[in-house]
């Protein structure tokens, strides 16, 4: 599996010239200790953060960065320079990171897909939907949002919440998520739309009260 | 014309992408008739939006990361030594890991 790559922002700040990153590869082969320091200071903020994405967990974020830079040293030497380093680091760091969300799913199974709590036996839609979306208009700009958001993410099971993480927050495709998480496409999708309800479920509480 | 279950598994198949025109036809007049299944229905909308635009507001939080701190740093050079040092396939000349 091989995440989207984000296309680095304009502003960013940390670019690289191709000629340092170049020098800083040849030292890294030459398995150079201050190379890897120096790669781990320069981008590992970074990718703790990309890891974190994946993860919702600092400490396994930690163990996902340090996985990463393992593989590194075990990979540069087939660095061609065909992509940047920072591409090639981040998709080791992503694979990582989805690494251990394959093995969390594995210890905790998704939940049954039939099993939605707002429906009765019938079928038949109950309880009333307040619509939020004047609540989640700017929900971009607005850190108490934000954070309504990631409240009811946390309530969710780890099943649900790691396919919402993954598909809606990170952009993976249905057959990624389904070789992420080893199962078949058809139950991804169930899930999928099982996860999405139970999620809207407890937004439908949070920004009803937030923004009655 | 489809009841609340047959919405709800419309709705999922169009995971997919967008429904064959005839079925899409059924969803439309449910809409009409079922104000609670259009409620669910716009408030998903609203949601799958919020993740996607959680997902870029991360992205950018990568750039102005803090620094790692010291103890992971440190943590980390430490395995990078010892797995260098347990004879992996990179070889490092003296000077260097290990």
């Amino acid at each position: 599996v091989e995440p989207r790559t984000p296309v680095p922002s304009r502003a960013d700040p940390s670019r690289v010239d191709p000629a340092s990153e170049q020098a800083l590869v040849l030292r890294l082969q030459a398995g150079e200790a201050a190379a890897f320091e120096e790669l781990l200071r320069q981008e590992g903020p970074r990718m703790l953060a990309v890891a974190e994405r994946y993860l919702r967990d600092r400490h396994d974020a930690e163990d996902a960065l340090q996985d990463a830079f393992l593989n590194v040293a075990r990979s540069i030497g087939s660095f061609q320079g065909h992509s940047r380093l920072r591409t090639w680091l981040h998709r080791i760091v992503a694979n990582c990171a989805l690494m251990r969300v394959r093995s969390r799913a594995r210890r905790l199974p998704l939940a049954p897909a039939g099993a939605d709590p707002e429906r009765e036996p019938a079928g038949h839609a109950t309880g009333p939907t307040r619509p939020w979306e004047h609540a989640a208009a700017d929900i971009a700009s607005r850190e108490e949002l934000r954070g309504c958001v990631w409240a009811a993410l946390a309530r969710l099971e780890d099943g649900d919440r790691t396919l919402l993480t993954l598909h809606d927050i990170q952009g993976m495709t249905l057959d990624e998520l389904a070789q992420t998480l080893n199962i078949g496409r058809t139950t991804v999708k169930s899930h999928l739309h099982r996860a999405r309800h139970a999620l809207r479920v407890e937004l439908d509480e949070r920004l009803g009260e937030a923004h009655p | 014309v489809i009841d609340c279950t047959r919405f709800d598994a419309l709705q999922r198949d169009a995971l997919d992408g967008p429904l064959p025109a005839p079925l899409q036809v059924e969803v439309d007049a449910h809409l009409v008739d079922c104000p609670d299944c259009l409620a669910r229905m716009r408030n998903l909308v609203v949601q799958t939006e919020v993740l996607r635009r959680l997902g870029e507001a991360q992205r950018e939080d990568e750039v102005a990361a803090p620094p790692l701190p010291e103890s992971l740093v440190r943590r980390v050079l430490t395995a990078l030594a010892e797995e260098q040092g347990g004879g992996s396939k990179a070889r490092p000349r003296d000077g260097t890991l290990g």
